[in-house]
């Protein structure tokens, strides 16, 4: 009995009536005390206005078939349901918003260096080193996509 | 005739079928207005409404979806549009008025040929959305899933809807029967 009061009064605090809905019934189906609360649709039937006991006047089909004559049914106009056009949108705008924060957030890209460009370098050729007079032995190398070319002489 | 035949029909031109359709489910419709509503008067108008929207729309039907179904879509959305509209004119109406108008309660007094009166504890105790469910369950037996495919809630919700309402009817069917004159 106390469990039952509990879940309920858990349901009830939930912010969302599906999930208040879902645990309720979840436990009504286990709970034999709890269903045998709720009314049946028998009970429920003096609460309803019943089918049978009503209908249209006499004077309502004229009026409709004067409408409906005036107006025939459209064409299927292909309209992107709502729902499908929210959730596009949402998708679009969340990329959007990505792909700013991406731009705004990564470092700033390196000048390239001024000092030559990439086809002259290609170009370097060495012939011959010499050092104080002396024939000398050469180190050439190239700091990866530094733009700069070092030659060490020994 | 089956039903996905009938509204070929219709589409095709035949009023004819499609006062068939009207005929077939008005019964119904009306109910559901009435249960709604209140007001056998506007329940009409609004039924009638409904059928004329239904058959300009008919062509955007799905075959494999319950007719009754769909007009039901229609009827409750029209009924929760004329709840909102008579509200804001009770409003508006309160605000001229140096008395506030009481809230909107149905007519108690029937017209001739009316249904018998719904109690008014009814329309206490339940809200509009909470009477179609009620109307939905009891006259069609349509489930939660059903339910909420026409009311276009999540499914948890609708069994919430049913949950409450189960419980308020039980309660008022309780006091219904203690006050009744006892011997």
């Amino acid at each position: 009995m106390r469990t039952c009061r509990s879940v309920e009064l858990f349901a009830r605090l939930l912010p969302i009536r599906a999930w208040k809905g879902d645990i309720l019934e979840r436990h009504i189906e286990r709970c034999p005390v709890c269903r045998a609360k709720l009314a049946v649709r028998a009970e429920a039937r003096s609460f309803v206005i019943e089918p049978e006991s009503v209908s249209l006047s006499d004077l309502a089909w004229p009026a409709m078939e004067a409408a409906i004559r005036q107006a025939p049914p459209e064409p299927v106009r292909r309209r992107v349901p709502a729902k499908i056009f929210w959730r596009l949108t949402a998708g679009v705008a969340a990329t959007a918003s990505v792909v700013f924060l991406v731009v705004l957030v990564s470092p700033p890209t390196r000048p390239k260096s001024p000092i030559l460009p990439r086809a002259s370098i290609e170009e370097f050729r060495l012939d011959s080193v010499e050092a104080m007079g002396r024939p000398a032995r050469a180190l050439i190398f190239q700091p990866r996509d530094s733009g700069i070319t070092l030659i060490w002489v020994e | 005739m089956n039903e996905q035949a009938i509204v070929r029909r219709c589409l095709e031109g035949d009023t004819e079928s499609f006062r068939r359709i009207v005929s077939d489910h008005e019964g119904p419709l009306m109910a559901a207005a009435v249960t709604i509503l209140g007001n056998r008067q506007e329940a009409e108008d609004l039924c009638q409404e409904t059928f004329i929207q239904a058959y300009r729309h008919l062509a955007s039907f799905d075959g494999g979806r319950n007719l009754r179904a769909w007009l039901y879509t229609i009827l409750y959305r029209r009924c929760l549009n004329s709840i909102r509209r008579r509200r804001r004119l009770v409003g508006v109406l309160d605000r001229l008025r140096a008395e506030p108008l009481s809230p909107w309660v149905p007519s108690r007094d029937p017209g001739p040929g009316d249904p018998s009166p719904l109690p008014a504890v009814l329309f206490e105790a339940l809200n509009a959305k909470e009477r179609t469910v009620l109307s939905l369950w009891v006259n069609e037996g349509f489930t939660a899933v059903e339910i909420a495919a026409i009311l276009g809630c999540p499914q948890g919700t609708a069994r919430y809807y049913l949950f409450n309402i189960r419980k308020k009817i039980r309660a008022l069917a309780e006091k219904k029967h203690e006050n009744l004159p006892k011997r």
